[in-house]
């Protein structure tokens, strides 16, 4: 009985966190920003946030759920097929960085794991889109330095953002996410 | 195990070394000097032009078409009927090492010169 009580709770707060999770993404949508700075894959990384908070809060096999679902929801939604590979090669390696976050224990807050991951989440679209169109070096070169700024200004921003709100969040404070 | 409640020294390495990486990649393509050839690629095709013949080249791949113009020792995307626009607003580049990119049609354009800046092009 206790264990499936566990198991409907753990559900339940995957559930949660791909919604949120999707509405931030659905957020970045609606934003212009790509009007104002026309560049592809140029994004806040909203969608990051949940993410990590959920790799920390209900752990990693979690948030890798939570991540793919995102990825698949808003490919079937809003993407294509390119869009698609792009946000998972990015989501992956995403989650392989939190996980070596993880490992280092305390070593770094939010500020420093949002960093991270946005400037991990732009290498794998880099590399993802190197693989799609097979001429590498051009390609680095030429998005690299705009990916790279983006990803330091956007991924301090959230993680800022992260480092104030999720020690706030009520509802999924450590008593009740324990699970 | 939750992430540390204070900013930690990690996480000042980390933004250091982050921004030491963009002021990187953001001094890297003023480096190099006037290249001589411009490189088109699209899908298996690759084109070569001289800079010094002024010139202008329609491409049509992935179902979009792109007007390339060459002028005065610098090449340019000038026109393209892709969603995002990047290519044509990355405007003329005549620097060897420099590229522009239009992700969407799968076209590249990229300046190569003399032997030297080739070498110190590769290492990154």
């Amino acid at each position: 009985m206790w264990a499936k009580d566990r198991f409907v709770k753990q559900v339940l707060y995957c559930a949660m966190y791909t919604a949120l999770a999707l509405m931030l993404s659905f957020v970045e949508v609606l934003l212009p920003l790509t009007a104002a700075i026309p560049l592809p894959g140029f994004k806040l990384g909203l969608a990051n946030l949940a993410v990590m908070d959920c790799a920390f809060r209900l752990g990693l096999p979690a948030a890798f759920a939570v991540s793919l679902a995102r990825v698949l929801l808003m490919g079937i939604l809003f993407g294509n097929v390119t869009s698609f590979f792009f946000s998972l090669c990015g989501g992956i390696t995403v989650l392989l960085i939190l996980t070596l976050c993880k490992r280092l224990g305390s070593t770094f807050s939010f500020v420093g794991i949002s960093v991270l991951c946005a400037m991990g989440h732009s290498a794998g679209q880099l590399f993802c889109a190197v693989c799609i169109m097979g001429s590498g070096m051009a390609l680095l070169t030429t998005y690299a330095p705009f990916l790279a700024a983006a990803s330091l200004l956007f991924g301090f921003v959230n993680g800022l953002l992260l480092f104030r709100i999720s020690p706030r969040l009520p509802l999924l404070s450590e008593k009740h996410s324990r699970i | 195990m939750m992430p540390a409640k204070r900013i930690t020294i990690g996480d000042i390495l980390v933004l250091t070394i982050a921004f030491l990486l963009v002021v990187f990649f953001a001094l890297r393509p003023f480096s190099g000097r006037a290249g001589d050839t411009c490189i088109l690629s699209f899908g298996e095709t690759e084109k070569h032009f001289s800079l010094s013949e002024d010139r202008v080249v329609a491409i049509e791949n992935n179902g979009y078409l792109l007007t390339v113009e060459i002028r005065d020792g610098r090449a340019a995307v000038i026109s393209s009927d892709c969603p995002d626009q990047v290519c044509v607003h990355t405007g003329f580049i005549s620097k060897s090492g420099q590229a522009v990119a239009c992700i969407p049609a799968g076209v590249i354009l990229q300046i190569t010169g003399d032997t030297g800046d080739e070498e110190d092009f590769r290492v990154g």
